[in-house]
């Protein structure tokens, strides 16, 4: 089965190891010629046009060279009263101490300047000397931290994160402030060079689980790396499962919360998703707001999540073998509605299903890219017109119509989008099965997905904890959301638990 | 990548080619909601059903009526069948409606089918019908749900007041093939104007219907059994016979105990039984108004449970006669005198041993009014 | 021995009781009273304590050797050639059991619920999900089998619905058929229970403190599966009269289907479904036991692969019995082979054991045998 050897999962292999760095360019030490310099820095750009290049003779006649990509650089205030202080310069010494001020690096090799230059520092030459300096005047472009759209709250903090990962960092930081939160950098991405984060919180992180990261983090071997969904598949222990086993976030308490239950962060430069690792199954259900309301509230609203799940997943499919095969344990009052219903429908209820739920997914897919006035219009267009005139012309009856407006609806109740998309894929086996062999399917299949659960691990974590392995503490802590005054212990520390227990 | 394609062809093909092996669609089975049967005078079985009709494209709701007849059952049902475009399905069937010419033959034969039968509805409600079931399935009632909802309803409603009691097609089932006990099921007549209504209920001996009761004696009958409903009436007449004016009392009943003891006298090989029964009641009709007179309500006490004594042995006369243990005397035999039970064939000493009732009852309340 | 992979004493609890509550549960109480009438339920509870005096004989029995896995014993027991062959025996055993649960399974299916539907198809959805799990450690099976226990709740919840139908009366006089009935209503109950032994053969992949626990958490789940066999046998005895329950192979099912409720009718229907579940727990635990016993005799070859072949295996000898009087015979012969299997064998090698040590003068002390 060549076709699914492609797929198979090596990234748990231990024996490769070969790290990553291989040197871009050849080393080039700085020249004593300043011209020498200056045609290789515009050489190894390719003499690129945004590459700027302004000459400054200081008052002891010494030639300096300021290069810069103009693009990524913010000079403004460079050219306000930087030039005037150089061109006032009298010694040596001073020149240095100038450059010192304007927090600079000086550097040996040109060609470790280059890829300064390349994030937006400008470099300083200098006539006559065997060295450069650098100085940071990267610009910086961010937009507000505003609430991130899909992962709005009522109440709580509306701080989300932006694309750039310094300023991730800081709103992290503002909100743990506490000296064991440890952030350690990695470069991802042989072409893209692209910056990644891995925060955690010493003493309460597994540190297995952050060793393993790392040993994941540096099997990635990928071109290019834009964004955490090329991290996501190297960090699954099981690619092939449906559900998913991180947590990917833009709201900032939410991943501060997270650090401090002792889990693990990974954040890229350029992208606001950060991923948030090991998960279990229930995390998926709790939204901040649980935290934030009362905690009777917060209950309740954690209930309906679980519920949405099984309704979201199994309740086509017990319609359909209902309908199919069980019409008995429809109650005496009922039966003749439902009969009434279908009497007409030209097709089986599979069929049925499968054609409404395809509606409604193609519904989903197109509204999401439309801006949002027309992706209301696509909503009713769909969702009212659609379903109305489909049951009137008969083809499905007004009672699918309902399984399949519940059951959308229930996919949405989830805060975490990764796991809609997994309860959305979850539903068609059942279906299918569910036409099949009536309840008996429906059983297999749930059988099936809950093996697959209790099978599952997030990094070596279960995934299905604390319900398999049951702990009823754990359970108390993670799942049931109690008075923040109540607080139940576990025996020992909690990330030992769920080591320690199968 | 070519034996992928297989594979999942082979896939695609289990799942399209085999979802019909047991599927019962729905939109094809005509559900049967009521059904009677009965035994014609050359011995075949008559089958009736009745099926509401979808009223989506119906001006008003109807039902279909159709009749099979045949020499079991299920031939009956086979030749339904070919009376009707779908398939006929009884596991949704409300009430099951048995002539009284059946009923007198044998209850267990024609219900063989449907405890056999893994799909049957075994909570259906149950009736015995004085005359052709087809008869009543077939009534068009004006004003009225479908015949099978007003006698489900009917029978719910009857539960409540005691006037038959909580059965169905499976809960007889114990009671009939026990030798101890013997069944009691509603029993419907239909008036001149041919409106079905409750006639009280048919009394078994085993399988067999050997006579029938009022719907007043069916309420004490129930008392007696220890079983009551949410709101029970009795009415009873609590003049003395030299009295000039009839007076009557209703009372409502809140509490009632009952005891049965089964007595063996080993000397003479004779078995006797006392029912006592307590009755505490709420006065809710009594327009001779004197109820605030202690003396009154003491006399009224003892003269309503004389006259309830009196009707209870009366209605045990006509068990005893019916030869129908409707108590379950033979089960607490059993129970508690097994030799006796065992020496004894209980056919026989059933109609002739003494039942005495003892009944008891106490007026607690009386309205609002004195 | 690596300490993730052991499972605690509440995960043996839900172990052995999934393992015991399987296919008989249904026909537990018209299999007792085929024996003794209505006196079937004290055979139920006097099995549950003849199953307490084997579970403490299977206690001294693996005490003795209690680092070490049963079917790893054997050959220390009783010599290398007799204990492969009795290795051999337990695979055929747990293999035998399989087979009658899938074909006891594919019965009551066809029979209830889809009389047209082919065998192989009901069969195959239960080994495949069987499959599925027995592959993975034990560890990971026992989380699925807590899991699962939870549905046990519903199975004793449908029974309060017979309460308010149930007839005392049907269960007098108690002991009215003697001793000799009663004791072969115990042995037909025990056959509904025979799942107790598990604990001794994964006697080593329990963590406890003391091994005396392992004993204490049997015992519980003894008490359990008993009460709740009793419970149920109890509850249908009285609402069947003697003379009906003699027709009624699944008596309990039967008395579900009577029962209506406002949201769903027809309770037999949703019972059989959580049914299945506990069905197909046992189907695994003998399958995992079945591949356990095997690793021993066939050396080096990884135990997944072992699980495909039984599983396969099974599923193919399960299609066979059809006829009601075959797959009787075969089920009266399997229960004969587990109560040999389950008291016979272990009181034997107990025997051995004890005249082995004498011989060794006592080298074993299994107090001071370290826990793992």
């Amino acid at each position: 089965m060549s076709f699914f050897k492609a797929f198979q999962n090596k990234k748990n292999s231990q024996n490769d190891t070969r790290i990553l760095e291989p040197p871009e360019t050849p080393t080039f030490p700085a020249s004593l010629d300043i011209d020498k310099n200056r045609v290789y820095v515009k050489e190894t750009l390719h003499y690129t046009e945004d590459l700027v290049e302004k000459k400054v003779v200081t008052n002891h006649n010494k030639i300096l060279y300021f290069l810069y990509l103009e693009t990524v650089s913010d000079t403004k205030d460079m050219n306000e009263y930087f030039y005037r202080n150089l061109r006032e310069i009298n010694s040596d010494e001073h020149l240095e101490r100038v450059l010192t001020d304007r927090d600079s690096a000086k550097l040996l090799h040109l060609s470790d300047a280059i890829a300064e230059m390349l994030s937006g520092k400008s470099l300083v030459l200098i006539e006559n000397t065997h060295y450069c300096f650098v100085l940071s005047t990267n610009s910086v472009i961010h937009r507000d931290v505003g609430e991130p759209d899909n992962e709005q709250v009522i109440r709580g903090s509306h701080s989300g994160f932006v694309e750039n990962l310094s300023v991730n960092l800081q709103l992290v930081r503002n909100l743990i402030s506490h000296p064991s939160l440890v952030v350690k950098y990695t470069t991802l991405g042989e072409v893209s060079k692209t910056k990644t984060a891995v925060l955690y919180m010493d003493g309460r992180a597994d540190s297995n689980v952050v060793e393993e990261i790392h040993r994941r983090l540096k099997k990635i071997k990928v071109e290019k790396l834009m964004n955490t969904g090329i991290i996501e598949e190297y960090m699954e222990d099981n690619i092939f499962s449906l559900f998913p086993q991180y947590i990917s976030t833009e709201r900032a308490d939410r991943a501060a919360l997270n650090l401090i239950d002792g889990r693990v962060i990974i954040m890229t430069d350029g992208d606001p998703t950060v991923l948030v690792l090991p998960v279990t199954f229930f995390s998926f259900f709790q939204s901040t707001d649980d935290y934030n309301s009362r905690w009777v509230a917060g209950n309740f609203f954690r209930f309906i999540r679980v519920v949405s799940f099984l309704l979201a997943v199994t309740l086509p499919g017990i319609y359909i073998a209902i309908i199919t095969f069980h019409f008995e344990i429809i109650p005496f009052g009922m039966t003749y509605v439902i009969k009434d219903a279908v009497e007409h429908i030209p097709y089986p209820p599979l069929i049925e299903a499968m054609f409404m739920e395809l509606t409604l997914e193609l519904i989903r897919e197109a509204g999401i890219r439309l801006p949002t006035p027309i992706g209301q219009t696509i909503g009713i267009v769909g969702g009212l017109v659609i379903g109305d005139a489909v049951v009137n012309a008969g083809f499905i009856s007004s009672i699918m119509i309902i399984v399949v407006a519940l059951t959308a609806i229930s996919s949405f109740v989830v805060p975490i989008h990764e796991m809609s998309m997994a309860m959305r894929l979850l539903r068609y086996p059942i279906m299918i099965m569910a036409s099949l062999l009536g309840f008996v399917g429906i059983v297999f299949c749930l059988t099936i997905y809950l093996i697959h659960l209790c099978k599952l691990t997030s990094l070596g974590k279960p995934l299905f904890y604390p319900f398999a392995p049951f702990n009823l503490k754990g359970l108390m802590n993670r799942f049931v959301r109690l008075p923040h005054t109540v607080e139940i212990k576990n025996d020992q520390k909690e990330n030992q638990k769920t080591n320690s227990s199968s | 990548m070519k034996r992928a394609l297989q594979f999942s062809l082979i896939c695609l093909c289990i799942i399209l080619l085999t979802g019909c092996w047991d599927s019962r669609q729905l939109r094809d089975i005509t559900i049967a909601k009521s059904a009677g049967l009965d035994l014609l005078e050359d011995g075949k079985y008559q089958s009736t059903i009745s099926s509401p009709v979808p009223k989506r494209y119906e001006a008003q709701e109807r039902s279909q009526v159709v009749q099979g007849i045949g020499h079991t059952v299920r031939e009956a049902r086979m030749a339904l069948d070919n009376k009707v475009a779908e398939r006929i399905d009884t596991s949704k069937l409300r009430v099951l409606i048995l002539g009284k010419s059946l009923a007198e033959d044998s209850v267990y034969n024609p219900l063989d089918i449907m405890y056999r039968d893994p799909r049957s509805s075994l909570g259906a409600k149950i009736a015995i019908f004085d005359g052709q079931a087809a008869d009543l399935i077939e009534t068009k009632l004006q004003d009225k749900p479908r015949t099978s909802e007003f006698v489900a309803d009917l029978l719910t409603t009857a539960e409540h007041n005691s006037l038959v009691e909580y059965l169905n097609v499976q809960l007889i089932c114990p009671i009939m093939f026990d030798p101890g006990q013997d069944m009691v099921l509603p029993y419907m007549s239909m008036d001149i104007n041919n409106n079905p209504y409750l006639n009280g209920n048919a009394l078994f001996n085993g399988e067999k219907m050997t006579g029938s009761i009022s719907p007043e004696d069916s309420v004490l009958l129930f008392l007696l059994k220890g079983e009551k409903g949410g709101s029970t009436y009795l009415t009873e007449k609590v003049s003395e016979k030299h009295e000039e004016e009839e007076e009557f009392i209703t009372v409502l009943l809140k509490e009632s105990t009952r005891n049965l003891k089964v007595d063996v006298n080993q000397a003479t090989n004779e078995i006797s039984a006392t029912v006592d029964l307590t009755l505490q009641v709420e006065a809710i009709e009594y327009p001779p108004d004197e109820l605030h007179e202690r003396e009154k309500v003491v006399q009224l006490n003892d003269r309503l449970s004389r006259a309830l004594t009196a009707e209870a042995e009366q209605l045990f006369t006509t068990l005893q006669e019916a030869n129908c243990d409707a108590l379950g005397i033979g089960r607490h035999t059993i129970a508690f005198h097994n030799s006796f039970w065992r020496n004894n064939d209980w056919l026989k000493v059933y109609p002739e041993m003494t039942i005495t009732p003892n009944v008891t009852v106490e007026i607690l309340a009386h309205g609002i009014i004195n | 021995m690596n300490d993730n992979l052991l499972i605690s004493k509440s995960q043996l609890f839900f172990f052995i009781i999934q393992s015991q509550i399987g296919i008989g549960v249904l026909s537990l109480a018209f299999s007792v009273f085929q024996e003794a009438e209505w006196d079937g339920w004290l055979g139920v509870f006097t099995g549950g304590l003849a199953i307490q005096v084997a579970i403490c004989l299977m206690y001294l029995l693996a005490v003795r050797y209690g680092d070490k896995m049963f079917f790893n014993a054997l050959p220390l027991i009783i010599g290398k050639i007799p204990g492969h062959v009795l290795n051999l025996v337990y695979t055929l055993y747990f293999s035998s059991i399989c087979i009658l649960i899938l074909v006891l399974y594919k019965h009551i299916i066809i029979r209830w619920l889809f009389p047209q539907t082919p065998g192989w198809v009901l069969n195959f959805l239960l080994v495949f999900a069987a499959w599925y799990l027995t592959r993975e450690k034990l560890h990971i099976i026992v989380r699925f089998y807590v899991f699962v226990s939870s549905l046990l709740i519903l199975v004793i919840g449908v029974l309060f619905f017979a309460i308010p139908y149930i007839n005392p009366l049907y269960i007098l006089p108690i002991g009215h058929h003697g001793f000799g009935a009663v004791g072969k209503a115990v042995l037909a109950s025990m056959q509904a229970m025979l799942g107790f032994g598990v604990f001794m053969y994964i006697f080593p992949y329990v963590k406890v403190n003391k091994k005396k626990e392992i004993l204490l958490t049997a015992t519980y789940a003894n008490i359990f599966t008993t009460c709740l066999y009793g419970f149920t046998v109890l509850i249908t005895l009285m609402f069947f009269s003697p003379p009906e329950i003699a027709l009624i192979p699944q008596p309990l099912l039967y008395m579900l289907k009577t029962f209506n409720t406002p949201i769903v009718d027809r309770l037999d229907i949703i019972f059989m479904a959580i049914w299945i579940v506990s069905v197909t727990t046992s189907l695994m635990t003998y399958m995992y036991l079945a591949s356990l016993s095997t690793t021993q005799l066939i050396k080096g070859v990884p135990r997944k692969k072992l699980v495909t072949v039984i599983a396969i295996a099974v599923y193919f000898i399960s299609l066979g019995p059809k006829n009601r009087l075959t797959i009787d015979k075969y089920a009266e012969g399997v229960d004969t082979f587990g109560l040999i299997m389950v008291f016979g064998i272990p009181l034997l090698l107990y025997l051995v054991s004890l005249i082995r040590q004498r011989g060794k003068n006592g080298a074993e002390d299994h107090e001071k045998s370290p826990s793992v």
